[in-house]
């Protein structure tokens, strides 16, 4: 058995008495590729909000790296190793999409380097870094532009560049895919290959099985709260749990 | 340099100061409207510091500065507990009761007020507002200003992203309290007499209509605003019966036409790709 990145143990979510997390335990390896899957509302994106600190479990407990996160603060996860997306985009409004990115770098510096003036000084690293990023991606174009008026594609791209800026080990991502057409979803791949290349884990959530299909090597399947599929991609369309799940909804 | 020149620029340099304090907590996305209540500590605490204690200019200005700036980091903890609307409230109510302890002080002479021994020519106001300014742009280019504006759009999101979003916060409240307290010094230092009358809600109000019509995504913002508002009354003093009015109407015009200011991202953009032919990131 190969090493385990994160690990979630009997973890329990409910809000105002709705059970939103039953008991989910899981485990991603390092350097998967990993998917987690689910009709609408079956808690995916809970289950990340409990991963990253918005949320507290009320049972359970959240493994990163042999650290014990359940009870760490949310603002320093990212500098243990662990960031994310959003799954309704929330860049910062005011901000140019350079800016976002390097938000992402945040965690990164020391109070020396964060005193820095970005706008005077020539260049700096993280500055250089931010741009070749968003050249790989294809969207240096936008870079000067604030994020509002820009098309939901390229947000949804922005948000994915901001997650990894931050160098972590495990890069989490809620549905990266949703609202790209083919030939940007075909990009996303293959970016998100490349990233998985240079050695970071992947957990991402996405409804559009032929990207998940293409991309992950594992998948796990939630269902009202609960996990009923473990495994591969393959033995997903032999489970009996998960076809009824899908077919139970409309999805 | 005329008196009447010199008098008008030493007020637009005070002013100036004064919309980058309450700028800077604007920029996180604290609204102060206890602006008068920090100038007035500054104030007073210059007054008394020169007088009294007979601390030279320079000294007097520092500390007119740390006081602002220490009674503000004591406040902003029960203040930064409130959000919105509240929070306008909440900073409204301390500059009232820092006006209601200075009138009932007989040691800060109450409502007659305190003449100031030492003063100040119109240039050291000028000095330090530029310098302010140049600080203000400064701050707002670093990646502590970059936190700061991630704060103010959503601040959620930037504590996921490592930043400690109540330090900037309380940071950026000390530092407002910290420089309208400076500009409270400079106008003791400058006018030689301080009264709590002066340090009315008008001045709240005013100080923050310069900031948010100036605009609070750069650092041209309070600058812009400041200046107008500043200027132009002065400017408009011909027909003096319809000044306020005339000056009201362009206000309401302004948050019509520019509901997030006159300087914003945007148009910063369009006139940096005019000149450079490339857009300033
Ligand atoms: N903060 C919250 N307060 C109350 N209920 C919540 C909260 N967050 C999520 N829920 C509820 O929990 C359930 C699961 O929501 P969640 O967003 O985790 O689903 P999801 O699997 O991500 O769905 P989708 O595929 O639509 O994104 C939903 O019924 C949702 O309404
Ligand atoms: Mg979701």
């Amino acid at each position: 058995m190969s090493d385990t990145i994160l690990k979630i143990s009997n973890v329990s979510k409910s809000f105002g008495g709705v059970k939103v997390l039953e008991n989910v335990t899981f485990e991603v390896e390092k350097g998967n590729r990993h998917a987690l899957i689910g009709p609408n509302g079956a808690g995916k994106t809970t289950l990340f909000n409990v991963i990253s600190g918005i949320h507290e479990p009320d049972e359970g407990r959240v493994f990163f790296e042999e650290n014990d996160l359940t009870q760490f603060p949310s603002r320093k996860r990212i500098e243990k190793g662990l960031s994310r997306s959003f799954q309704n985009i929330r860049l910062m409004p005011h901000l140019s999409v350079l800016e976002n990115v390097m938000l992402g770098q945040y965690s990164r510096f020391g109070i020396a380097d964060l005193l820095k003036p970005l706008n005077f000084s020539i260049e700096s690293t993280g500055k250089i870094e931010a741009t070749e990023t968003l050249k790989r991606f294809r969207i240096d174009l936008y870079e000067g532009r604030t994020v509002s008026s820009l098309p939901y594609g390229v947000r949804k791209k922005i948000e994915v560049v901001r997650a990894l800026m931050a160098k972590p080990r495990l890069l989490m991502l809620d549905e990266p895919a949703a609202g790209l057409n083919t030939e940007e979803t075909d990009e996303l791949r293959k970016f998100l290959n490349e990233v998985s290349d240079s050695g970071i884990t992947l957990l991402l959530v996405d409804h559009d099985m032929p990207f998940v299909n293409s991309l992950c090597q594992q998948v796990s399947v939630m269902n009202f709260g609960q996990l009923i599929y473990n495994g591969n991609v393959p033995g997903l369309r032999k489970d009996k749990k998960v076809l009824d799940a899908y077919l139970g909804s409309d999805d | 340099m005329t008196g009447y020149m010199s008098g008008v620029l030493a007020i637009l340099g005070i002013n100036i100061i004064f919309a980058y304090s309450i700028y800077i907590t604007a920029a996180t996305g604290q609204l102060n409207l206890g602006g008068a209540g920090f100038q007035a500590i500054g104030a007073y605490a210059s007054a008394i510091l020169s007088n009294e204690m007979g601390f030279p200019i320079g000294l007097t200005l520092i500390f007119a500065s740390i006081f602002g700036g220490l009674i503000s980091f004591l406040i902003a903890f029960p203040i930064l507990r409130t959000k919105g609307v509240y929070m306008v409230l909440a900073t409204f109510a301390i500059a009232e009761i820092v006006a209601g302890v200075i009138l009932n002080s007989d040691y800060l002479g109450g409502p007659t007020g305190i003449v100031v021994n030492d003063y100040i020519e119109t240039e050291l106001i000028l000095i330090v507002a530029v310098t302010v300014v140049l600080f203000g742009f400064y701050l707002m280019s670093t990646r502590i200003g970059l936190a700061m504006r991630a704060v103010h759009d959503d601040d959620a999101v930037a504590n996921l992203m490592g930043v400690n979003t109540r330090a900037i916060q309380i940071g950026a409240f000390t530092l407002g309290g910290a420089i309208a307290g400076l500009s409270g010094g400079l106008y003791a230092l400058y006018f030689g007499f301080v009264e709590a009358q002066y340090f009315n809600a008008n001045i709240s109000i005013f100080v923050l209509l310069f900031v948010l019509i100036g605009g609070t995504q750069t650092a041209w913002g309070p600058l812009i605003g400041a200046s107008f508002f500043t200027l132009i009354p002065e400017a408009l003093r011909i027909g003096d019966d319809w000044r306020f009015f005339i000056f009201g109407i362009i206000i309401v015009g302004m948050m019509i036409v520019r509901p997030e200011g006159i300087v914003t991202r945007d148009a910063l953009d369009r006139v940096w790709f005019k000149i450079l032919g490339k857009t300033n990131v």
